[in-house]
């Protein structure tokens, strides 16, 4: 009896996980064709705009816990604040000049992947891989 | 003995409540963006323009600045008529 109650939980975990494949695909298949849609420059607009507004997120998040915990304020001011200086000027930089989104990846993200690994050391934001 | 080291334990599992708040807050920022960008590329919401994302790069930059302990001035930039 037992054997057959788990047998069948396992068949409807089985298709719960089936159907959300069977979406996740269809989403992610729509998502791409209406990205191919959008021209490189309003492709980097979107890429952008989403760098910029996760790091006034991220620099929300940096003061808040600064100013619970003190004892971080030194770190803040002579690590943590000049690497946001630094991302935002290339985020500033990518904008002006109208960057694509490889090039916004290739130029940006390693000052951006800077401030996160200087968050997620102090545990202000997850890593990005469970995020 | 072993009650101690579970007591001891749950106090290590214990989180701060406030990083708790926050850790959930940016975590539904980030859903909430995701959902943003989403609606973008599928033409259901508008794609920000330049002068948008450039104005909330210098707001950004302001507060950066004032904490380093910089002045920033803003220059207004005038559009062609």
């Amino acid at each position: 009896m037992k054997f057959i109650t788990m047998r069948s939980r396992l068949s409807f975990l089985t298709m719960v996980m089936l159907i959300f494949c069977w979406f996740g695909c269809g989403a992610t298949q729509n998502l791409q064709e209406d990205w191919d849609k959008l021209t490189p420059v309003e492709q980097g607009r979107v890429v952008t705009h989403g760098l910029q507004d996760q790091l006034k997120v991220w620099y929300d998040a940096g003061q808040a816990f600064v100013l619970a915990h003190p004892q971080y304020k030194d770190e803040w001011h002579n690590k943590v604040n000049p690497l946001f200086d630094v991302a935002n000027k290339a985020v500033k930089d990518a904008l002006i000049y109208q960057k694509t989104p490889s090039d916004i990846y290739n130029q940006v993200t390693p000052t951006v992947a800077a401030v996160v690994s200087a968050l997620t050391a102090w545990g202000v934001i997850l890593p990005p891989a469970t995020q | 003995m072993v009650e101690e080291t579970n007591v001891d334990n749950k106090k290590e599992n214990n989180m701060d409540p406030a990083t708790i708040v926050m850790l959930v807050t940016a975590l539904l920022q980030v859903s909430a963006k995701l959902i943003e960008t989403g609606q973008q590329i599928h033409g259901k919401s508008a794609i920000p323009t330049l002068d948008e994302i450039l104005a909330d790069n210098i707001a950004l930059q302001a507060r950066i600045d004032a904490e380093k302990g910089v002045m920033t001035i803003t220059i207004p930039v005038v559009s062609p008529a």
